[in-house]
């Protein structure tokens, strides 16, 4: 009896040891588990929180920043800056992070024993002006016709009203000035806030404040008479200030000088006339018409003296993509219209108030505004439908309406402005840019 | 007739020690089925979550228009875009729940499943992500917080925050004493609230 009850005593022992240990082994393994996802959870929230820092050191950054370590939440991480592969002009952001916490968790056995690391990267990119649908310094008429005489509403304020819409990222670095019930399909940025009329009540999902610098005249030029030069697609009219027309048909355009052709009368491939697609005029006007295909982008620059209200883009007609855009957005055609001082949609009066003129590009006026010649004084001529958007110094007006009830057009043009959702990650050959970043893209692990 | 109730006594006692030994036997088993089936569904749970956060976060990741990364979103079921595997074409990547399993002990099992279609259309990659799931819900919500209702399509483009709830539970019953609010299943349950991909959030609203 003594024995076998000492026999049955170790046999339960065992027994009983085994199975404490196999549920040792599984509380082990289950903390092991939850270590190794706290562990996880850390060291990404450490990578996030570097990025986030290193981020909001590039979008607001006056001097570029350096790369840098940092020690928190018990791991250390590094920011890196460094030019994005394969768009150099873009900034990669990585921020990699690492704990002394070793992974215990034998769920993937090869980690067993390192240590915690994660990487998050963000891409950034120069805010580029092409993906406005809207945007302006001021919203307010600046109106000023080509021998510089301001129109009669020179100054007024630009109100967005019941029956506006607007289609893609709007902006003002001045104040929107917003009555009724217009509607806006994004959360709207101003730099100054929002002037409310009487009826304010707009359909939106809200607004930021933010400001966008713009480039100077100055290095605007620049840039643009330098990439003009490199392709051959300068045109350097400051010797007779003779305007230049250029009409596009496919891949060939149409050279003109002066519109009438007296002094040149050519078609060339596009790619002959400027190798880069940049086209810049100096000193004179540019007039384009046409459908275009490839990547182009045309600017017209003023001067001193005879050309000093000079620098001004002339849309004649219909200016569309080969490829239509709205229709594909695969398309590879793509406008950018860049005037040093106004865009002027050319009157044209045997237009009727069932015209429709497309427009298919990018717009940005450095010291003017997109407008329609003589907008007051026109008769019904339609509308016109931009598929891309306006960048502009003035909030340009194509048409003179009485607001009602009812909404009554009484000259020019009513417009329908749509973002070209291309213009996000990509924008005619060298059109502006903003000094200021915007994230591209986040990759978190 | 004292060594009769020696025998008799020593027999009671025996008796008594054998079914204290058998009940602790019991027991003791009894806990290390349910303590492995709890390590299993906690490691099942910890895998699958991985992978969600892992691929959600990505969601919208080098698609051209954010607005569009959304395709379906449904309360158990998501497909989205997302240049997944990071190679610069865009994946259409789904998750969703599969029909209740019949065949195992517990009737709310199902199978949680995960799809990545490369731009061409071709199946490049998923299938099951995870087994022993019951619940798998899905909520969405604008940048203001405000509800879009599952497979409202005109309204995916408004969707920045995804709410996802996930339980596993074991296939069949153990003995927990811990978890008593699941007819004697293991489970684990994770709820994200706020899970929103940069991506998505990068432009407009």
């Amino acid at each position: 009896m003594g024995r076998s009850s000492i026999i049955y005593v170790i046999g339960l022992t065992l027994i009983v040891g085994l199975m404490l240990n196999n549920i040792t082994h599984n509380s082990v393994s289950s903390m092991d588990t939850f270590t190794t996802y706290y562990g996880a959870t850390r060291v990404h929230n450490i990578a996030v929180s570097g990025a986030n820092v290193g981020a909001q050191a590039l979008l607001a950054y006056a001097v570029f920043p350096a790369n840098f370590g940092v020690d928190f939440f018990g791991g250390h991480d590094s920011i890196m800056y460094f030019a994005n592969t394969p768009q150099t002009d873009w900034v990669t952001l990585r921020s990699v992070s690492q704990v002394d916490q070793v992974i215990t968790s034998t769920m993937n056995p090869e980690l067993l024993g390192l240590p915690f690391r994660d990487t998050v990267e963000g891409v950034f990119k120069h805010v580029t002006f092409a993906k406005f649908s809207w945007f302006t310094e001021a919203e307010k008429n600046g109106y000023k016709g080509p021998t510089g005489t301001a129109g009669p509403y020179y100054g007024a304020l630009d109100w967005k009203i019941t029956g506006d819409s607007v289609f893609g990222p709007a902006h003002t670095n001045g104040k929107f000035n917003i009555d009724g019930r217009p509607y806006f399909n994004q959360k709207v940025t101003t730099a100054l806030g929002i002037n409310k009329g009487p009826t304010y009540n707009p359909d939106w999902p809200g607004y930021d404040i933010a400001y966008e610098s713009r480039p100077t005249t100055a290095n605007l030029q620049a840039n643009l008479t330098a990439a003009a030069m490199l392709g051959q697609g300068f045109f350097d009219q400051t010797a007779g200030n003779n305007d230049v027309a250029l009409t596009f048909n496919n891949d060939q355009v149409r050279v003109q000088i002066p519109p009438n052709g007296s002094l040149r009368d050519t078609t060339m491939a596009i790619s002959a006339l400027a190798s880069n697609g940049v086209i810049v005029v100096q000193g004179a006007d540019v007039r384009i018409k046409g459908t275009y295909q490839g990547q182009i982008t045309v600017a017209a620059f003023g001067g001193s003296g005879a050309a000093v209200n000079k620098g001004n883009v002339w849309i004649d007609g219909d200016v569309v993509g080969k490829t239509d855009p709205q229709t594909n957005p695969a398309s590879t055609d793509m406008l950018g219209i860049v005037a040093g001082r106004m865009a002027y949609i050319t009157e044209d009066d045997t237009r009727t108030a069932s015209s429709v003129l497309n427009i298919d590009a990018a717009v940005y006026c450095q010291n003017g505004e997109l407008t329609a010649e003589n907008f007051w004084n026109i008769p019904l001529s339609g509308r016109v439908n931009l598929y891309g958007g306006v960048t502009q110094s003035t909030a340009g007006s194509l048409g003179l309406f009485n607001p009602g009830p009812p909404l009554t057009f009484l000259n020019g043009y009513s417009y329908d402005i749509h973002n070209d959702p291309r213009f996000e990650t990509q924008q005619p050959p060298h059109f502006p840019t903003s000094s200021s970043y915007e994230m591209v893209s986040w990759w978190e692990n | 007739m004292s060594v009769m109730l020696d025998l008799i006594g020593s027999l009671v006692i025996a008796g008594f020690v054998i079914l204290m030994g058998l009940r602790l036997n019991e027991t003791i088993s009894g806990t290390a089925d349910a303590s492995m089936a709890g390590l299993n569904v906690q490691e099942s749970m910890a895998e699958l979550v991985r992978n969600i956060e892992s691929d959600f976060k990505k969601a919208g990741f080098n698609v051209p228009d954010p607005t569009q990364t959304i395709l379906l979103a449904d309360t158990a079921h998501i497909k989205f875009l997302a240049d997944i595997d990071h190679n610069g074409k865009v994946d259409t990547v789904e998750w969703f729940l599969g029909p209740k399993l019949t065949t195992l002990p517990n009737p709310n099992v199902c199978v949680l499943y995960r799809n990545v279609t490369d731009s061409s259309g071709v199946w490049s990659g998923g299938g099951a992500a995870g087994l022993g799931v019951t619940q798998f819900h899905l909520n969405y919500f604008t940048q203001a917080g405000a509800p879009v209702q599952p497979l409202d399509a005109a309204n995916y483009s408004k969707i920045w925050i995804i709410e996802i709830a996930l339980r596993v539970e074991s296939p069949y019953k153990v003995q927990d004493v811990v978890n008593t609010d699941n007819s004697q299943y293991a489970a684990a349950f994770w709820k994200q609230t706020r899970l929103a991909s940069r991506n998505i959030k990068r432009h407009g609203g």
